[in-house]
This record gives C-alpha cells, sequence and structure tokens, in this order.
C-alpha cells in the first residue's frame, strides 16, 4: 500500500468516525421525554444512596445473614439462660394473682359490694348531719 | 466544663464540615451522572437492542458507582461507570444466552429489528426538514446495526472511543484491558465499519 492509499484510508477512517459521532450526538439529543424522564428518577434514586439512612440500609442489607445468625444465636442464649436459672416451683403457694382472685370473690366482700349504695347513704346522711351541726353552731 | 464546650463546638464543627463535603460530592456527582446518562443509555441500548433493558442497566450501573466509587476522584468515575455498564452488558448477554439454549427460537434477530422503531423513539429535533430526520435515523439506525454486529471487545472500544469520546487509557480502565488491546480492538472495529458502511455512506 503506498503513502496516497494510507493517506486515503486514514482520512475514510476519519470521517467514519466524525459522521458516526455525529449520528450518535444526534441520536442522543433526540432522547424521548420518557427515557429522559426515567434516566432523571434513577439518578435520583442512585444518589439516595449516599445519605446516611441509605447507608445504614446499605450496612443493613449487606450484613442481613450475619444480623439474623446473630440474632438467632442471641435467643438462644436468653432461652438456655431463663431455662437454667428458672426458680424452683413451689406448690404450696399459690399465685398472688389467684389468691386476689379469692378474697374478691369471698363471700363477706360480695354481700359488701352488694350493699354499696346503703353504705354510701350513711355517708351521705353523716355528711349532712356534720353540716347542719356547722351551720346550728355558727347561726 | 470549658473543655467540654470547646469538645462540642469542634465536633459540631466537624459534622458540619462532613455534612457540608457530603454535599458537594453529592452535587458533584449528580452533575456527572446527569451528563454522562444519555449516551450511556443510548451505547448501552446499541448493545442490547432494548430501550427499556438498557435503563435498567444504566441505573443499576448509578447505583453501584454511588455506593462503591462515590470517594474516588471525579476523574476516575467515567472509565469507572463504563467498565460497570460494560460488565452489565455482559451480564445481560450471558443471561440472554442462558435463556435462548432453554427457549430455542430463531430469527429473533429479524424480529428485534422489527420491533426497534427508531422513529417512533425519537421527538421531532429541532432545525431540520422530516426528510433530513427520517434519513439521519436511517443512517443511525444501520451505523446501529453494523456496530452491534461486531464483536463484543471491538464494539466496547468502538463507542467508548468514538461515541463517549474516551482516551485509549479511559478505555482501558473501562473495558479492563492494556491499552494495546484498545488500540488492537478500535483499529479493527473502525475497519470492521468502514468495509461495511462504506457503501452506504459514500
Amino acid at each position: 500500500m503506498n503513502e496516497r492509499n494510507v493517506k486515503s484510508a486514514k482520512t475514510d477512517d476519519q470521517l467514519l468516525v466524525t459522521k458516526a459521532k455525529e449520528l450518535f450526538d444526534q441520536s442522543v439529543e433526540g432522547l424521548d421525554a420518557e427515557s429522559r424522564s426515567r434516566l432523571n428518577r434513577g439518578r435520583h434514586e442512585a444518589l439516595a444512596h449516599l445519605r446516611p439512612g441509605a447507608r445504614y440500609g446499605q450496612w443493613l442489607q449487606g450484613n442481613q445473614r450475619t444480623l439474623s445468625t446473630a440474632g438467632a444465636a442471641a435467643a438462644a442464649v436468653v432461652a438456655v439462660l431463663i431455662w437454667s436459672g428458672r426458680p424452683p416451683v413451689d406448690n404450696l403457694t399459690p399465685p398472688a394473682a389467684a389468691s386476689d382472685f379469692e378474697i374478691l370473690l369471698a363471700e363477706d366482700s360480695f354481700e359488701m359490694l352488694q350493699e354499696l349504695e346503703f353504705y354510701s347513704w350513711i355517708d351521705f346522711e353523716a355528711e349532712l348531719d356534720d353540716e347542719l351541726d356547722t351551720n346550728g353552731n355558727v347561726g | 466544663m470549658s473543655t467540654g464546650a470547646c469538645e462540642f463546638a469542634v465536633s459540631s464543627t466537624r459534622e458540619h464540615f462532613t455534612g457540608a463535603k457530603e454535599l458537594q460530592r453529592e452535587q458533584e456527582l449528580n452533575r456527572f451522572l446527569a451528563d454522562v446518562e444519555r449516551r450511556a443509555l443510548r451505547i448501552a441500548e446499541i448493545s442490547i437492542r432494548d430501550r427499556d433493558e438498557a435503563l435498567d442497566l444504566v441505573q443499576e450501573a448509578m447505583i453501584k458507582l454511588v455506593r462503591n466509587y462515590a470517594d474516588r476522584s471525579n476523574d476516575e468515575w467515567t472509565p469507572l461507570f463504563y467498565r460497570i455498564l460494560q460488565n452489565g452488558v455482559r451480564d445481560w448477554h450471558r443471561r440472554r444466552a442462558v435463556r435462548n439454549r432453554v427457549m430455542v427460537w430463531f430469527g429473533r434477530s429479524t424480529s428485534d429489528g422489527g420491533d426497534y422503531d427508531p422513529v417512533a423513539a425519537a421527538p421531532d429535533p429541532a432545525g431540520r426538514t422530516p426528510d433530513e430526520t427520517l434519513q439521519a435515523e436511517q443512517a443511525m439506525e444501520t451505523l446501529q446495526l453494523a456496530v452491534a454486529a461486531l464483536p463484543r471487545r471491538q464494539r466496547e472500544a468502538f463507542m467508548l472511543r468514538t461515541f463517549e469520546g474516551l482516551n485509549v487509557a479511559g478505555t482501558a480502565v473501562a473495558m479492563g484491558c492494556s491499552e494495546g488491546s484498545v488500540k488492537t480492538h478500535y483499529f479493527r472495529a473502525v475497519h470492521s465499519l468502514r468495509d461495511t458502511l462504506g457503501e452506504h455512506w459514500r
């Protein structure tokens, strides 16, 4: 290949590259609005990964397996500790809640509850007497 | 007590400084991605011939760049971004090849060409007659087909050098190969395209 042919080939190559670049740039400029919008949204979503919350999320995501393993191990340890450190069961003393329930349901208390209206009337009468006495002393 | 107040002031200033720095970095990344995203989309689209999938690949590349390389210098972002994108394109082709092996079919390339409608995809560009627009679109379609038909490494070298305007060193980083390989792939790509497109473009 002589020098002239080499020069011609180089020029052809350069022309091809220049034209290809022009066409490509035109096609980039002519991108439709929907694609531009999707690119814009995608960019903002990507940039959100820079923020601290996203980093924490990434960290969580990246270490999900480790965290779940550690969580399961911790739960197992706690379960073993609770099981081994549990106080002996005392069959003689009933639980506090049950004893409270017994007191509430005792016969006397139940009668007292039924006569609550009577007791409140007595209180009212006593207060009225006191008031009358006070007024009488003053008057 | 005064020491505590002083420590608080120092740490508060440091936090403020860090926050301002992060904000600046975010703005720089935003500018970089806004500048590169459309060309990246077209490059990915030429490689895989599917705009929706290309949009996904570009977004994935953006996320990976932000996550992994935000702290790198701005000069490194372009080759790194295209390296991520090229890897995404390569993975896409691999997945596609596996799918094709499972679902055997023929004539996909012609149906791909038929599905793609550059006229419908492009908006009305200002200052050109409909004939000129159509000619440019047809020329671009011809170019796309020719570029897409190149061997992968040649295609990557041609698009990164010509369309994105990366230098040899940047293209080498983006392609994960030596500068000598870039020169070889690019040289072969240009010659191949000249042979293919010569008749249409002369």
